[in-house]
C-alpha cells in the first residue's frame, strides 16, 4: 500500500528537481545568452509591432536611439512590479536617452491580461505619461524571436545601431543590472 | 504497579525501554516492554486525562502536539528538521523570486519583501516538520496512510509551478514543446497560478497543517501508555 505511493511521489519529486536544476542552469532567464535565438551582440532583428495609439512601428525605427524592448504579459505580477521599479527610476533612462518600448506578449501568451496601456498606465503613471515608456502590442513573429521559450518578463537592451547590449528579466529584480548595462554602454 | 508516567513522556521511549538506539524497533520493543505490565491504547482522543507518577490524575496535551513532541525528541530528527527548514526556506526564496510575492536574494539582503519572507519561513518550517515526522515514523515502523504526505506533495509542487518563475517555460522546453505551443499554452498555465497565488500558497499552508496534524496525530497515539 506504502509502496503504491512511494514510488509516483518520488517519481513526481524527482521530475520537479530535475526542472528547477534545468532552469537554475539555463539562467532563469535572466542574463542568459544562450537560451534565447537572440544573443549579446548580433543585430536585433526587425519586425513590425503595433502601438498603443494603433500605428505600426518596428524594432529599426527606433535606430539612433538605445532602447530597451520589454515583453511582458499583463497578467503577469512581476511584469507589474517591474513597471513601478522603472516608473520609480525613469530619470535615469531619459537622461541617458533611452526609451522604453513595453510590448504586451502575443495574445499575452494565452491568458487574458488588461490592455497594455492601461496596465502601463496603472503601473508606471508618470513614465507613461512622460513618454518614457511607450506601450504596444507584439505579434507573433516579434514574440518567437524574441521570447520563444515564452518567458512572461524579458527585455532586450538594443544600441543606437541596432545591436543587443543586454538581455535579462524581471526589472523590480535586475534594475541595478540593467542600470549598470546602460552606464557601460555609453 | 504505578507506572512513571511523567518520565515515560518526557524522556526518550526507547531509553527507558532499555534500548541502545531508538530506531531498533521503536514500536515492537515497546509493546513488548508494555505488554508484560501495561495496556497499549491506540486509540486517543484530543484530550486524555493520564496518571501521573504521584496517582493524580492530568489532562494530557493533544495526541498531535505529543506526536510532534515525541516525533523530533531524538536529536537527530531535531537537527533534520532545523537542516531542512533552512534548506526549504532557501529553496522557496528562489522560487517565489519571481512571484507577486517578490522574494527575491537582492529583497532578502535589502530587508524588504518581509511578507514573503514570512511566507518561504513558513511553509520551510512546515514541510521539513511534515517530513521529520515522516521520517521517525517510518523508522519506527508506525503505519501511516498515504493521503498523510499528500498535503507535503502538494504544498511542493504548487509554488514550483507557480507564476513568472522559468520553471514551466524550462517544463514545456524539457518535452519538446514547440515554440507556437509555447506562446499558446504558457499563459494559460501560469495565468491561473499569477492570479490567484496567494489563495493557493495559503491553501497549500492550510493542506500542510492538515498533514502534520494527521501524521503527529499517528505518532502521538502509538506512544501512549495507560496503565
Amino acid at each position: 500500500m506504502r509502496r503504491k505511493y512511494i514510488v509516483p511521489a518520488v517519481l513526481i519529486l524527482v521530475v520537479i528537481a530535475l526542472t528547477i536544476l534545468y532552469s537554475v542552469f539555463q539562467g532563469n532567464g535572466h542574463g542568459s545568452q544562450a537560451i534565447q535565438n537572440i544573443t549579446i551582440g548580433m543585430k536585433a532583428p526587425s519586425y513590425p509591432f503595433l502601438l498603443e495609439n494603433g500605428s505600426e512601428a518596428n524594432v529599426s525605427s527606433y535606430r539612433g536611439h538605445e532602447v530597451l524592448l520589454w515583453f511582458v504579459a499583463t497578467w503577469c505580477p512581476t511584469c507589474a512590479q517591474g513597471n513601478s521599479a522603472l516608473n520609480g527610476n525613469y530619470s535615469f533612462f531619459r537622461k541617458r536617452g533611452v526609451k522604453i518600448v513595453e510590448l504586451e506578449l502575443y495574445k499575452d501568451l494565452g491568458y487574458a491580461g488588461p490592455p497594455i496601456g492601461e496596465f502601463v498606465g496603472s503601473y508606471a503613471p508618470d513614465a507613461y505619461a512622460n513618454g518614457t515608456i511607450t506601450p504596444g502590442v507584439a505579434g507573433y513573429n516579434i514574440t518567437a524571436a524574441y521570447d520563444p521559450e515564452g518567458y512572461l518578463d524579458i527585455y532586450y537592451l538594443i544600441s543606437a545601431n541596432g545591436t543587443v547590449l543586454y538581455i535579462n528579466g524581471s526589472p523590480s529584480v535586475t534594475l541595478p543590472q540593467l542600470k549598470n548595462a546602460i552606464n557601460a554602454s555609453i | 504497579m504505578r507506572i512513571k508516567f511523567n518520565a515515560l513522556l518526557s524522556s526518550s521511549p526507547a531509553k527507558d525501554v532499555g534500548l541502545s538506539t531508538p530506531q531498533l524497533g521503536f514500536k515492537s520493543r515497546w509493546e513488548q516492554y508494555a505488554n508484560k505490565k501495561h495496556k497499549i491504547i491506540l486509540s486517543m482522543r484530543k484530550q486524555v486525562k493520564n496518571i501521573n507518577m504521584n496517582g493524580h490524575s492530568y489532562i494530557m496535551r493533544s495526541a498531535a502536539l505529543n506526536g510532534i513532541r515525541i516525533a523530533l525528541r531524538p536529536w537527530r530528527y531535531r537537527a533534520a528538521f532545523a537542516a531542512l527548514a533552512v534548506i526549504f526556506f532557501f529553496a522557496y526564496s528562489y522560487l517565489l523570486g519571481d512571484s507577486s510575492l517578490n522574494l527575491g536574494v537582492q529583497h532578502i539582503a535589502f530587508g524588504l519583501g518581509l511578507y514573503a519572507i514570512s511566507f518561504a519561513m513558513l511553509i520551510g518550517i512546515l514541510l521539513s516538520l511534515s517530513i521529520a515526522i515522516n521520517a521517525f515514523a517510518f523508522s519506527n515502523s508506525v503505519k501511516m496512510s498515504a493521503k498523510s504526505g499528500l498535503g507535503a506533495a502538494i504544498a511542493i509542487a504548487i509554488p514550483g509551478a507557480l507564476c513568472c518563475t522559468s520553471v514551466i517555460p524550462a517544463l514545456l522546453a524539457t518535452i519538446g514543446a514547440s515554440t507556437p505551443t509555447i506562446i499558446g499554452v504558457t499563459g494559460k498555465l501560469q495565468g491561473p497560478f499569477a492570479t490567484y497565488e496567494i489563495p493557493i500558497m495559503l491553501a497549500s499552508a492550510a493542506l500542510l497543517i492538515i498533514s502534520i496534524i494527521a501524521e503527529a496525530r499517528k505518532v502521538g497515539r502509538c506512544c501512549v501508555v495507560k496503565k
